[in-house]
């Protein structure tokens, strides 16, 4: 049997629960970029989703002690961070917010076309198609694509049958392929094809 | 295989898991189906593209914050931090977390146990056969809390199977704490008997009668997840940003950037626009003017003696002539009107954009309107952009004032209901005096709500006044939503 080039999640979580701050930031640099594209699945204001990222982790932090090595890591990282999210949503009291700073998705939504050949714009226009995707399918797009979570992983995060991740997750994927720009002239098709009854 | 089929399969072969008939069929489909093959290109697109807007593991200005924030949450938890390395900080606020949670638990699962003891004793008093307890009890204030939370313990609760079995209930003191951590999870120690045992409370109802009737003690999972949400309450709020003494955010806050490079593009078309179109004018005008120089040199060449240009007083005193036509009337005076106008199309391009220039960079707010959108660029603090974008956009975007305003109004609740965060605004105010919010902001509709309804107030005369002299302490503090 190989010996493993690099420590597991469930090892470096034991690790960080026993103490080495070590091991904590090696999960943090492993899935820091993660979590943070799943809260970017509903929170696109960026200072606020750099505070509950902060926080999701500050919670990882204090309920370490509790995880048991012989679980499974990623499902429950992905879990706190869904619930934190969750909780972070229902505090606020207003509408959604634009921030001017975020002025990329901000002229994403009002279609002005800015110079986009950049990653910035790209992660605007990709954020401001996926907001148009309903919930629960953009929070499993979210968890399996940005994520990398498997679909047993998914379901155990968001507390659902691996069958019907898998739906919310086709569901999703659709949903964002038909929200994103330059999909309109596949639409026309489809439509046309229905409405005059043409055989797929 | 229908195209409902295939697009189900599209998305699993994403996930690289069709089996060899799967592939084989889908392949099929594609290659007969050119709607579904367009389908199937998009998904595949927009996919690489979503997939492609997660950083690199290891982004590490983003592990460097977050590092940053539990470090500080670390240290809150640690008494005597100085000399402490960061490694040694984290290390004892972890074994400290452990701790406390041991000892939580067992006051969790000893409380449980007194919520069932309570259960009984309610149902022996409500018989008759009990005397009320009195108050003092700490264990019994702690219960309150408790009960409290157990019902919102399963939206916090990381899975089942991810929890370590509490220990066993010693019903000893929780242990003395280098990390002092004995006060994580226990928020309402002390106190009268819990009120949710005297009046019904529905949560406390919940917990009792399930305790009863299950035993006493919570699951696994309630126990820990009532240990995770205090102790992570806890270190949430001590995970607070101190930094510069800057009040604690309980309100919403707004930001506005005073970055207008995005918007250089729209502004350097819309300059160019204009600048296009005086040129084009310039052109015209110069074509116009050299048409009539070259009319009026044939002219003069000849005798004038029918030619009579508007305006010009004749020195002849013979009768004035008739004009040729109307054209060349025309176009005689918009050969000299132009004379007045830049010459040149360079001339009328750097008029048009020192003109737009010095705009942008005189007002404080810039407004490009590109059909029904709307682009705004902003320079400056949001104590003073804030009122001039507004009185910008009260005539011609009145809803988007009126949700300016509403947010304002809700910021102003918000931090009115705050003590320490009203009061830390209040006593901040520094420098200059933010610009006022404009007066005709303030109709009969906007401003002058009655926050006491029942009794007049100074704001209801003034609302403009009110709000100023509110805004002028709290703008320092706030910046300001986009719309």
């Amino acid at each position: 049997m190989p010996v493993p080039s690099e420590p597991t999640d469930e090892t470096l979580a034991v690790a960080a629960a026993a103490g080495e701050r070590q091991a904590f930031e090696q999960l943090v640099v492993r899935y820091g970029s993660r979590v943070r594209a799943v809260l970017a699945q509903a929170v696109r204001d960026q200072h606020l989703l750099d505070d509950l990222l902060q926080e999701v982790w500050v919670k990882v932090f204090g309920a370490l002690p509790r995880f048991r090595p012989d679980g499974r890591f990623r499902p429950w990282l992905f879990s706190i961070a869904l619930n934190h999210l969750r909780d972070a949503l229902r505090r606020q009291r207003r509408g959604r917010l634009v921030y001017i700073d975020d002025y990329r998705t901000v002229a994403a939504d009002v279609g002005v076309e800015l110079p986009d050949h950049d990653a910035a714009e790209r992660q605007a226009r990709v954020a401001a198609t996926l907001a148009r995707v309903e919930q629960p399918f953009r929070e499993a797009v979210a968890l399996v694509d940005l994520g990398g979570l498997a679909y047993a992983e998914a379901a155990a995060a968001m507390g659902c049958s691996v069958g019907t991740i898998k739906s919310r997750v086709s569901r999703g994927r659709e949903a964002f392929r038909s929200a994103w720009p330059g999909a309109g002239e596949t639409h026309d098709e489809e439509r046309t094809q229905r409405s005059t009854g043409a055989a797929p | 295989m229908s195209c409902h089929k295939i697009r189900t399969l599209l998305s699993r072969r994403l996930d690289e898991t069709l089996d060899d008939d799967e592939s084989a069929a889908l392949a099929t489909h594609l290659a007969t189906c050119s709607t579904c093959a367009d389908v199937a290109r998009d998904l595949q697109t927009s996919m690489q593209l979503l997939r492609s807007t997660v950083a690199g593991a290891g982004d590490a200005a983003l592990v460097q914050a977050v590092m940053g924030a539990v470090d500080t949450a670390a240290a809150a938890l640690i008494d005597e931090r100085d000399g402490l390395s960061e490694d040694e900080l984290f290390r004892r606020a972890m074994l400290g977390v452990a701790a406390a949670r041991g000892s939580s638990i067992r006051r969790l699962a000893a409380s449980h146990v007194a919520v069932a003891l309570l259960s009984a004793a309610a149902v022996l008093m409500f018989l008759g056969h009990w005397d009320w307890p009195g108050p003092g009890d700490g264990e019994t204030g702690e219960l309150q809390h408790t009960a409290g939370s157990l019902s919102q313990s399963d939206e916090a609760a990381p899975p089942h199977d991810q929890m370590a079995p509490p220990p066993m209930i010693s019903g000893e003191a929780p242990p003395a704490s280098a990390a002092n951590t004995e006060d994580v999870g226990d928020e309402s120690a002390g106190g009268e008997l819990p009120s949710a045992v005297n009046t019904g409370d529905a949560r406390a109802g919940e917990v009792s009668a399930s305790s009863a009737a299950g035993g006493g003690v919570a699951s696994t999972a309630e126990l820990s997840a009532q240990g995770d949400r205090s102790d992570n309450d806890s270190l949430a709020v001590m995970a607070q940003p101190t930094q510069n003494d800057t009040p604690p955010r309980s309100a919403p806050l707004f930001v506005i950037t005073v970055d207008t490079a995005p918007f250089a593009a729209a502004l350097d078309r819309l300059e160019l626009n204009i600048a296009d179109w005086l040129g084009e004018a310039a052109d015209r005008a110069a074509s116009h003017h050299a048409a009539a120089q070259q009319l009026a040199a044939l002219e003069s060449a000849a005798p004038p003696a029918n030619v009579t240009v508007p305006g010009e007083v004749s020195e002849v005193s013979e009768p004035r002539p008739a004009p040729l036509t109307s054209m060349d009337s025309e176009l005689v005076a918009a050969g000299r009107a132009l004379e007045r106008l830049a010459a040149t199309r360079t001339a009328a391009q750097a008029a048009a954009r020192d003109v737009l220039q010095r705009k942008a960079l005189s007002a404080p707010v810039t407004v490009l309107r590109d059909g029904p959108r709307l682009l705004l660029t902003m320079r400056g603090p949001p104590a003073l952009v804030v009122p001039s974008l507004l009185d910008l956009l009260v005539e011609d975007e009145p809803r988007i004032v009126d949700m300016a305003l509403a947010e304002l109004e809700g910021i102003r609740t918000d931090i009115e209901a705050d003590p320490a965060l009203h009061a830390a605004v209040l006593e901040a105010l520094e420098g200059d005096t933010p610009r006022p919010l404009p007066a005709r902001l303030f109709g009969k509709d906007r401003g002058g709500r009655d926050r006491h309804r029942d009794q007049p107030t100074a704001e209801a005369e003034d609302p403009a006044g009110s709000w100023n002299r509110w805004w002028a302490a709290a703008s320092p503090h706030l910046a300001v939503t986009a719309f």
